[in-house]
């Protein structure tokens, strides 16, 4: 059974009564956590992703899943694993891009027969995989940085 | 028996597309809907959805689109009136906020181009006449002639500007005091296409975007080297109105050049204004001198519905707006270089391209706009495969775009992607996308039955596979 980080039990079943509501409410979650990202801020902007995600993938497992939703549960596990990252989290971003790509797996799987879904979820698996592959890059790169940094000193 | 096969196949649709549809002004049935010429529905969707209803419902979104454009262009404009009387850094960030706002409800707008729409047909006395003489590109025109309008890097990753050297203003109009001693939206407007050359765009969002953020040229301002995931960086002082604080970028200039730039920004608020305002009066519901004509057009108005979103997303959204700015790797040939928001013009576009399929649309205000849609008269006509295949591509489009989106709002946006050049997977996949789309586009084009001008005929390049 998912853990959930953000959001409480009440908000939980909130969500599981309200889906369309709480669908419409990502959207304006999500909205305020870019105006922390734009100024640059991942530390104020996870607690609005992480609701965020959590809303959706509640829909998501719900079977309640659209294409749009499916866009959605992406879109924000990346950016949520790209805040995670800038605040020197890395493995709570990698642990949470593994954990969705293991339910876009699942997705895949219960899909097969219908190609343009299974081609949709592939779509968003490879996403993930590569929004990983430009986490530990950029990990390593600051690594680099900020060996080199300690050297000067 | 046709009654019945026409309902079993509508239950396959909606099982499908999970939505319930029903036609423009058509009463509610006990369990379903009506299309406005149809018969009472059954289990939620009409069971007879004409050509009529489906461009009712795309002229009432095209209504709705562009009236939240004029909304948000209007809050824009306040927003710019505040930031010039008290130059803050909060009103500057508020007046670029707001700028970005407005581009939402545009850029869904773009499909009801290519179609001899107000847009782009629409002539000064309200009156439709041919593609390109509507205000279109005094809205939204790109690349911008920055040069003309205010201070500039000369270079910027080793391009110069746009604009022509032969037809060049002495120079810009906000410092040009002599040739231009007041600004107003009639000033901007004379030198908009400057010597009858396109490339001297002086107006619209782009305008607003430049007197906004500036030049992009990296946070260290050197305009060169590898990009940085920064926009413009036009410092608040380049409004001062503090004596003897006016700046034009780290250089210190007279107070009247900081008024002045005050002034053109405000009147290209005002123009923008204007030419939204009438495009919005032409697609008023059952007044616009576009919308009657539209929706009374039977089959010419579908074909138009399908060529607006087959020549955007092909020529225009993956030819112009995104495969010539990754072949050129350049910010000139980027939709909105200024503000590094060119990932939200893709994904808009794409956007827009969806809602004219599904007859969807969400107003600014959050109001949920459906209606019969192209695709329950695709299945009405007998053609699910197709409808389902045109918009499982519709949905790939915005799953690869999404991706662009969400690369930009984790620090890679597009002018860094493009940097990258054509190996750049993550762009490359918008516009195979887009392409993908386009060849359902024209198969349904055909099994409507209808007759519409060349989908490929707005870019030169090759695109796609």
């Amino acid at each position: 059974m998912t853990e959930y980080k953000y959001i409480c039990a009440k908000h939980r079943f909130w969500v599981d009564a309200h889906p369309k509501d709480a669908f419409e409410s990502i959207q304006q979650i999500t909205k305020l956590a870019e105006q922390w990202l734009q100024k640059n801020q991942p530390n104020q902007a996870i607690p609005y992703l992480g609701t965020a995600y959590e809303t959706a993938e509640i829909i998501f497992d719900n079977r309640l899943e659209s294409p749009q939703l499916t866009t959605c549960l992406t879109s924000l596990a990346i950016m949520l694993a790209h805040a995670y990252a800038a605040t020197n989290q890395i493995n709570a971003a990698n642990s949470l891009l593994k954990h969705l790509n293991t339910k876009m797996k699942c997705a895949i799987d219960c899909a097969l027969g219908y190609n343009t879904k299974v081609a949709f979820f592939e779509h968003c698996s490879k996403a993930i995989n590569e929004a990983k592959n430009d986490i530990i890059f950029a990990s390593a790169t600051s690594t680099v940085t900020t060996n080199q940094f300690s050297q000067i000193h | 028996m046709k009654k019945i096969s026409i309902s079993l196949a509508l239950l396959l649709a909606i099982s499908l597309s999970a939505c319930v549809d029903d036609g423009e002004d058509g009463a509610q049935g006990t369990a379903g809907a009506d299309g406005a010429s149809g018969t009472d529905g059954v289990d939620g969707v009409s069971t007879f959805v004409t050509s009529t209803d489906v461009i009712t419902t795309n002229a009432n979104i095209a209504y709705a689109a562009y009236a939240d454009s004029l909304i948000s262009a209007q809050t824009l404009r306040n927003n710019i009136a505040t930031f010039i009387a008290d130059p803050s850094e909060t009103n500057f960030s508020n007046a670029k906020q707001a700028w970005l706002d407005s581009r939402e409800p545009y850029g869904q707008t773009e499909v009801y181009r290519f179609r001899e729409g107000p847009i782009d047909a629409l002539l000064a006395d309200g009156t439709i006449g041919e593609d390109g003489e509507g205000p279109e590109g005094r809205i939204n025109a790109w690349p911008l002639g920055e040069a003309i309008i205010d201070y500039v890097a000369v270079v910027v990753d080793g391009d110069s500007g746009p604009e022509s050297a032969a037809n060049a203003l002495s120079g810009n109009v906000i410092a040009n005091t002599a040739d231009y001693p007041t600004i107003n939206a009639e000033t901007i407007q004379n030198v908009f296409e400057f010597g009858e050359d396109e490339r001297n765009v002086t107006t619209g969002y782009h305008a607003i975007e430049f007197l906004l953020w500036g030049q992009d040229l990296n946070e260290d301002l050197s305009g060169s080297g590898s990009r940085d995931s920064s926009g413009g960086q036009r410092p608040v002082t380049d409004y001062s109105v503090t004596v003897g604080a006016c700046t034009s970028g780290e250089v210190a200039v007279i107070d009247d050049i900081c008024t002045r730039r005050g002034q053109y920004l405000l009147a290209a608020a005002d123009v923008l204004i204007d030419d939204l305002t009438a495009v919005v009066e032409a697609w008023e519901p059952n007044a616009g001198v576009h919308y009657t004509s539209f929706v009374a057009g039977g089959d010419e108005s579908l074909a138009k519905i399908m060529e607006g979103m087959g020549r955007l997303s092909y020529g225009e959204l993956a030819g112009e707006r995104i495969n010539i700015a990754l072949k050129t790797d350049s910010q000139e040939d980027e939709h909105s270089c200024f503000s590094d928001n060119t990932h939200r013009d893709i994904f808009l576009n794409a956007k827009g391209v969806q809602n004219s399929f599904n007859a969807s649309y969400t107003r600014i205000d959050g109001e949920q706009i459906e209606g019969a849609s192209i695709y329950d008269l695709m299945v009405v006509e007998g053609q699910h495969e197709l409808a389902n295949s045109l918009r499982a591509s519709l949905e790939a489009t915005m799953a690869a775009a999404a991706v662009i989106d969400t690369k930009a709002k984790t620090g890679t946006p597009f002018d860094v992607l493009i940097q990258q050049g054509i190996n750049q997977p993550n762009v490359v996949a918008v516009i195979d996308a887009l392409v993908d789309q386009t060849d359902y586009i024209e198969q349904a084009i055909v099994a409507l039955g209808i007759t519409a001008n060349d989908l490929r005929q707005d870019t030169e390049e090759d695109i796609g596979g």
